[in-house]
C-alpha cells in the first residue's frame, strides 16, 4: 500500500515538474521570438514623425490616386531590413495602436509566415503576411493581410476593437509603406466573418464577384462587427483586409479599409 | 542500511533522468502539433492567444458581454386580412400588426417592453409555398409574418427576423395572438380599464383625453387597431396604443387569475383558436412574476418615411445600438 503511494506520489511529481519546465520553456521561447519585432520597430521609429490622423468625423475625400513626380520620403529603412531579411518588402502602420510592422511573403510556402517570425524562428506570434496569390505592389483590387489575434494585443491582436464605432473613428487611417509608394487606407468595416478563404472564394478581377463580396461584408448585422457606411466603397476601389482569427474556427474577424490616397 | 540510502540515490537519479526525458518528449511533440496546420483561415494554433472571447462586445472603449438574467419573448399582434406580395411571392399568413419584444429580468424580477415599429425597414425572407427560402428583400417587418403557415413557421421566421433587425439579439420565445381574440379576452375580463392618454375621439366618441374608460370589446380592438392611414406616423401613435392597452390587460389578467397562478388554464380554451406559441403553460403563467414597467418601455429609434405605397420606418442604427447595449448587455468584469 505504502509502495503503491509512493510510485503514484512520484509519478505526480515528475508530471508535475515537467509541465512547469514545459511553461517555463515555452514562455521565454515566445518571448524570444516576439522580441525581434520590438527591435526592428524601435530601429524604424527613429527620426520619423507619424503623419497626424485627419480628425473630422467626416468622411474623408476620396481622390483618385495618381502617383506624383516628386520625391517621396518612405520612413522605413527597407535596404537595411532586405539585407537581413529578404521576404521583408512592405510595412503597415497604424497610428496610436500596436500595428507597426514589417509585411512578409514567402515564395516557396503559403503558411510559412503563419508560424514563423520573419527571422524564421518557428512559432507565435508568426508573422503579418500575404500570401502569394497578391502580388506585392499593392496593385491588387483586394489584398488580403494576416497576422495572429495575440492575447497580449500584439500583432493583429488589437484590432478586434474597431468593432466599437468610437474606436474605429479614433483610427481611422492604415498606412502601407513599400520601398517606393506610401499608401493611404481609410478603414471603413470591422467585420466578424466566416472562414472561407477570401482570395480563393471571390475573383476579385471580376467586379461582380467583387461587388458580390462587398455586398457579402454589408449584410453582416451583429454587434460584433461595425461597418461606416459613411465611407462609400464601389469595386473601382482596391481595398486591404486584415484578416485574424476570432477565438474559435469557423470565424474570422476582418478589418477593411479603402485606399485613399498613393504617392 | 547504507545500501538503502545508495539504492535511493540511483532511484533519484533515474526518476531525474525520467523527468528531463518527459520534458523534452513533452516540448517536442507541442512543437509538431502546432507546426500542423493548413490554412490561416482554418488554423487553430491561435485559439489560446485569442484576446477577446467569442462573446465580448467593444463599445465606447468598453468591454461588454450579454446579460444572461435576461429571457427575451418576442410578442406578435397578428393580423390576418389582406395578403402580401414582395416580389411575386405571395405571403397569405397574414401580418404582424403589433410587434414587441418583452425583457424579462430573472433577477429584478420586473419587465419592460421594446416597441419595434411594424413598419420598420429589413431584409424579409421569402419562402417559397413548400417552405423553401427563396430570396430575401427589403421591406417592412409585419411582412415576414405572411411568408409562413400563420402558425409555428410565421412565428419562427419573425422571430429570426427581428433577432437579426435588433443585431443578433437572442430571442427566447413567442407569443403571436390573432387581434381577433382582443374582444373575446376583453370581454371574458369583463372590460379593461385604461386613462386616455390623448384626445383619440375619432376613433371613438368617448375616447376623450384623460377619460378613464373600462373598454368594451369592440371598443378594444378599434384602440389597438385603429390607424389613420391618411396621416404619416400614424403607426407610432397606435403603437403607444397597444403598449398601454396590452399592460393594462395584463394587469388584469394578473387580478383576475394570475394570483392563483394559472392563468393559462383559465384563458386557455378561449385563446387556444387564436394563440401560437413555444412556450409551456408553466413559462407562460410565470410571467405573472414580473411587474411590467409602464414608463420604462423604449421605442426601436428611426423614422418613418412615405414610402411608394406603404410607410416604412427607417432605423437610426446608431441609436439602435446604443439602445440595445445599454438594455441588454453588461460591463464585463474582468
Amino acid at each position: 500500500m505504502q509502495r503503491k503511494n509512493k510510485i503514484l506520489f512520484w509519478f505526480f511529481a515528475v508530471l508535475f515538474i515537467s509541465a512547469v519546465m514545459f511553461a517555463i520553456f515555452y514562455y521565454q521561447e515566445q518571448q524570444g521570438r516576439a522580441n525581434i519585432y520590438e527591435k526592428i520597430t524601435d530601429e524604424n521609429r527613429t527620426g520619423e514623425q507619424v503623419p497626424e490622423t485627419p480628425e473630422s468625423e467626416e468622411p474623408l475625400q476620396k481622390e483618385e490616386p495618381e502617383p506624383t513626380g516628386k520625391p517621396i520620403e518612405i520612413p522605413i529603412d527597407f535596404e537595411a531590413l532586405q539585407a537581413e531579411y529578404p521576404d521583408i518588402y512592405a510595412w503597415i502602420r497604424i497610428p496610436d495602436t500596436n500595428v507597426d510592422y514589417p509585411i512578409v511573403q514567402s515564395v516557396r510556402d503559403q503558411e510559412y509566415y503563419l508560424d514563423h517570425t520573419i527571422e524564421g524562428k518557428e512559432g507565435l506570434p508568426g508573422s503579418i503576411y500575404t500570401q502569394n496569390l497578391n502580388k506585392k505592389d499593392f496593385s491588387d483590387k483586394n489584398t488580403v493581410i494576416y497576422g495572429h489575434n495575440m492575447k497580449d494585443g500584439t500583432m493583429f491582436g488589437g484590432l478586434h476593437q474597431y468593432m466599437d464605432p468610437s474606436y474605429m473613428h479614433a483610427h481611422p487611417i492604415i498606412y502601407i509603406y513599400t520601398s517606393k509608394h506610401i499608401y493611404q487606407y481609410q478603414v471603413f468595416a470591422a467585420v466578424t466573418y466566416d472562414n472561407r478563404h477570401i482570395l480563393q472564394s471571390y475573383d476579385f478581377n471580376d467586379d461582380g464577384q467583387y461587388q458580390e463580396y462587398l455586398d457579402s461584408l454589408y449584410g453582416v448585422r451583429n454587434l460584433k462587427s461595425y461597418i461606416d457606411t459613411d465611407v462609400d466603397v464601389t469595386t473601382e476601389n482596391r481595398i486591404i483586409t486584415l484578416s485574424t482569427c476570432n477565438g474559435n474556427s469557423e470565424q474570422r474577424f476582418l478589418v477593411e479599409a479603402v485606399l485613399i490616397s498613393e504617392e | 542500511m547504507k545500501s538503502k540510502r545508495k539504492r535511493r540515490w540511483i532511484i533519484g537519479i533515474c526518476l531525474g533522468c525520467a523527468l528531463v526525458l518527459l520534458g523534452g518528449i513533452t516540448v517536442y511533440l507541442f512543437r509538431n502539433v502546432r507546426s500542423n496546420k493548413t490554412n490561416p483561415e482554418e488554423s487553430d494554433l491561435d485559439h489560446d492567444y485569442s484576446q477577446a472571447s467569442e462573446d465580448t462586445i467593444q463599445y465606447q472603449g468598453n468591454e461588454y458581454v450579454y446579460n444572461q438574467n435576461l429571457t427575451n419573448i418576442l410578442f406578435m399582434g397578428i393580423d390576418t386580412k389582406g395578403e402580401v406580395v414582395l416580389k411575386e411571392a405571395p405571403g397569405t399568413a397574414g401580418q404582424a400588426d403589433a410587434v414587441m419584444l418583452l425583457t424579462l429580468d430573472e433577477e429584478s424580477r420586473t419587465a419592460e417592453i421594446l416597441q419595434i415599429s411594424r413598419d420598420a425597414m429589413t431584409d424579409i425572407d421569402i419562402y417559397d409555398v413548400s417552405g423553401d427560402y427563396y430570396t430575401s428583400i427589403q421591406a417592412q417587418l409585419a411582412t415576414q409574418y405572411a411568408y409562413g403557415n400563420g402558425k409555428q413557421s410565421s412565428c419562427w421566421a419573425m422571430k429570426k427576423t427581428t433577432s437579426r433587425l435588433l443585431y443578433d439579439l437572442p430571442i427566447d420565445g413567442y407569443i403571436s395572438l390573432n387581434i381577433e381574440s382582443i374582444r373575446i379576452l376583453n370581454d371574458a375580463l369583463g372590460g379593461v380599464t385604461l386613462t386616455v392618454p390623448e384626445d383619440y375621439t375619432d376613433i371613438d366618441p368617448a375616447f376623450e383625453k384623460g377619460a378613464v374608460i373600462t373598454l368594451t370589446g369592440e371598443q378594444a380592438e378599434r384602440y389597438v387597431r385603429y390607424r389613420d392611414i391618411e396621416a404619416t406616423g400614424s403607426n407610432n401613435e397606435r403603437m403607444e396604443r397597444q403598449n398601454q392597452y396590452l399592460l393594462a390587460l395584463f394587469q388584469a389578467v394578473k387580478t383576475k387569475a394570475g394570483n392563483a397562478g394559472n392563468g393559462y388554464e383559465v384563458f386557455y380554451t378561449l385563446l387556444e383558436p387564436y394563440l401560437t406559441t413555444d412556450l409551456s403553460a408553466e413559462e407562460i403563467n410565470g410571467l405573472a412574476k414580473y411587474h411590467f414597467d409602464e414608463s420604462k418601455t423604449e421605442y426601436v429609434p428611426g423614422e418613418v418615411k412615405q414610402g411608394e405605397e406603404y410607410e416604412e420606418f427607417y432605423v437610426d442604427e446608431g441609436k439602435l445600438r446604443e439602445l440595445l447595449m445599454e438594455n441588454f448587455y453588461k460591463l464585463k468584469l474582468s
